[in-house]
């Protein structure tokens, strides 16, 4: 049985049921992992965060052929959306105390994460890997110290290694 | 009273064992307050055979020792000889009237056929006689040896600093807590696992917890709920609702209520703790979506791979980093502030003795790993005469628990700064690097062969720095010997290319006594937080 607590906020469930339902109509979820850049401004809202103003360092943008956005959640968590210059977001990565809504922020791919972490045992409390058929995705952290990156190597520029730039 | 089981309850259980005096009937029918006149200790053993079948793989099973009388009983757990071996609840140790203890007992077959044996349990002041020595018989079978000879058996290693035949073994000193690096029940790989004594509080209602994973990594004893469950344990109310919390793991995240209960850890005094009863056997509430996130649930000691966990962090208490909840059986809301009653504590701040700090022992081991490796946690820093830091260098870590870098040193590795942690609830080496990863995904590393590396951890403040060299092994090929102890395990920090941060995992202490001082605490080191060696 599916609890929702009182606190999640009637946003966050009621894009879940739009999220399960659009992902049942095999129509891709509506944020996160394989989505339009442009559903990352929605990524932030539904985790009570806001897209950072601040103008990209250069760091965050050294290339061409992918484009960064980054948001703070509203428990502190900053997330970081990868997205190619046709708008796919390949890759997102976080950092923070808490982790971020992975369900949300995998989007489409969240079921092929979770069959697959499903499968793991978690034989160290601090280190997760999980790679599956489509994505990659690896955590560490202990406790107050959490950071994670997940992408999908076949949406990413083949001029981009993922594994190098999200993070 | 969801997950309880009264105390009659279990009398039913242990009543079929045969029950002599007529104190022991009066005990039978009202275990919770012991009437009896006559004062005697009396153990129920069960079962008294325990048969592996033919094995494919390492089988554990159990057996459950009760004190059903009203004094406290001696009890030694003899431990049998290869293919068999005790796993947790062996050795020496005294069972307070009521307490329940589950031993382990591993088949690991050494060679094709059929084996029989048998063990002892012992009891040296307990009524009637019989129960001075009451043999188990252990039988298996196997097709072909699955075990080596000089196999995972924890008695093979005779190096227990307290000389008994067992996994973990009994505390020789008030404030030490005696562990080991072994394949435990879960088959862990660099995981140090102690035994703690959870009570019901202010009773003599007891139990051993075995296979509790020392975590420096986090804050707070943490249990899962199937391992206490006979002690009947409620959790902590606030006003008509229970508190719940989420705590997260880079594994995942624990749920569960939280739970005051009397904790018995080495031979500091009984603490008296709100801990996490991390919920395995749907006692509790389900967890809320603000606690799972998408993330997958730690749910039991076979995923997990431990049973507890220990964590004697650098923190007081967990409140900064968890999420509590109000909950009914059906639902729960966020609870932003939690009655201080209700916060999970780390044990060690909680001593009244002993609790500025920890010190994490272990001797060095050889190259390739040993099956058992058993070390020492020291509770406090130079409050006693073993716990004086000799001549070691102090780290000062970042003391600003605003910051993602909060508790951590600074690391350097090929040139790149970033922080750096120690952490023995993490069973390796995790930095991210150019080392070629397994095969199989893991994230651990698979260097064609060993590699020696190096890196510096420098004080946050000053000038203190060492030059760590250490070595990274193929993990796979550890992971396929019998080994459960290696300090050249390694893997990726956060499966990048760029160096971010050094986790200074489980390998780091071998051969090493470290030094870890709690925020806000003092010792002749100086003000915590600070890690030394």
């Amino acid at each position: 049985m599916k609890i929702v607590s009182i606190c999640a906020g009637k946003l966050t469930l009621a894009v879940l049921l739009a999220g399960y339902f659009l992902a049942a109509a095999a129509i891709p979820a509506r944020a996160g992992l394989g989505d339009d850049a442009t559903s990352i401004e929605s990524d932030a809202a539904a985790m009570q965060g806001t897209l950072s103003q601040a103008a990209p360092t250069a760091a965050a943008q050294p290339s061409a052929s992918y484009r960064v956005k980054t948001f703070v959640t509203g428990n502190g968590t900053t997330v970081r959306e990868y997205a190619a210059q046709s708008g796919t977001i390949f890759g997102v990565a976080w950092r923070g105390r808490r982790p971020p809504d992975l369900s949300r922020l995998f989007g489409s791919y969240y079921s092929e994460y979770s069959t697959a972490a499903a499968n793991k045992r978690h034989s160290n409390l601090h280190h997760q890997v999980t790679v599956s058929p489509h994505m990659v995705v690896a955590m560490h952290g202990h406790m107050g110290h959490l950071v994670g990156r997940a992408y999908v190597p076949g949406l990413a520029p083949s001029d981009v290694d993922p594994k190098a730039v999200v993070q | 009273m969801k997950n309880s089981i009264t105390g009659a309850a279990f009398v039913t259980i242990i009543g079929a064992l045969t029950i002599a005096t007529g104190a022991l009937a009066q005990l039978a029918s009202d275990s919770g307050a012991v009437k009896a006149s006559a004062s005697i200790a009396h153990i129920g053993v069960a079962p008294r055979a325990v048969g592996f079948g033919v094995a494919k793989v390492i089988e554990t099973r159990s057996i459950k020792i009760r004190n059903a009388g009203n004094i406290d009983a001696s009890v030694t757990v003899v431990a049998p000889s290869t293919p068999f071996s005790v796993t947790a609840g062996g050795g020496s140790y005294s069972l307070t009237p009521g307490q329940i203890q589950y031993i382990s007992i591993q088949f690991a077959p050494t060679a094709a056929g059929p084996v029989r044996q048998e063990m002892a349990i012992q009891c040296a002041n307990c009524t009637p006689a019989s129960d001075d020595n009451i043999a188990i018989t252990l039988s298996g079978n196997a097709k072909a040896p699955i075990a080596v000879p000089t196999g995972t058996s924890p008695s093979a290693t005779p190096t227990s600093p307290t000389a008994t035949p067992t996994a973990t073994p009994v505390p020789s000193t008030s404030n030490a807590l005696p562990f080991s690096v072994t394949a435990g029940s879960y088959e862990g790989v660099d995981e140090p696992y102690a035994s703690v004594t959870i009570c019901a509080t202010g009773t003599s209602d007891c139990t051993v917890v075995n296979d509790v994973l020392i975590d420096t990594g986090s804050f707070g004893l943490r249990i899962f709920g199937s391992q206490i469950r006979q002690l009947g344990i409620t959790p902590n109310t606030n006003g008509s609702s229970e508190i719940g919390e989420c705590a997260f793991f880079g594994s995942g995240t624990t749920w569960g209520s939280v739970s005051t209960v009397d904790v018995k850890i080495a031979g500091e005094p009984t603490i008296t703790i709100p801990i996490q009863v991390m919920d395995d056997i749907d006692a509790f509430a389900s967890p809320p979506r603000d606690c799972t996130q998408g993330q997958q649930l730690i749910a039991s000691p076979s995923e997990a791979g431990f049973n507890g966990l220990l964590g004697i962090g650098q923190v007081a208490n967990d409140l900064i980093f968890t999420d509590y909840f109000d909950c009914t059986r059906n639902s729960c809301s966020a609870l932003d502030s939690p009655p201080n009653s209700d916060v999970v504590l780390n044990p060690v701040a909680s001593f009244p003795v002993d609790n500025n700090g920890v010190v994490v022992s272990l001797p060095s081991i050889p190259a390739g790993g040993q099956a058992t490796t058993n070390g020492t946690l020291y509770f406090g820093i130079g409050t006693e005469s073993n716990n004086q830091p000799g001549a070691v260098k102090t780290y000062r870590e970042n003391s600003n628990a605003d910051s993602d870098d909060y508790l951590d040193v600074d690391t350097v590795y090929k040139g790149a700064t970033a922080g750096g942690f120690f952490d023995t609830g993490s069973n390796g080496y995790f930095f991210n690097s150019s080392v070629a990863e397994c095969s199989d995904g893991s994230g651990f590393y698979c260097p064609a062969s060993t590699l020696s590396e190096s890196a510096t951890i420098e004080s946050v403040s000053g000038s203190v720095s060492d030059a760590v060299s250490f070595e990274v092994a193929n993990a796979d090929t550890l992971f396929n010997s019998n080994g459960a102890a290696f300090d050249d395990l390694g893997g990726s920090y956060d499966g990048g290319a760029t160096f971010d941060d050094f986790d200074w995992g489980l390998p780091f202490f071998f051969g090493r006594t470290v030094y870890l001082g709690l925020v806000g605490s003092s010792s002749s080191l100086g003000a915590g937080p600070y890690a030394a060696y």
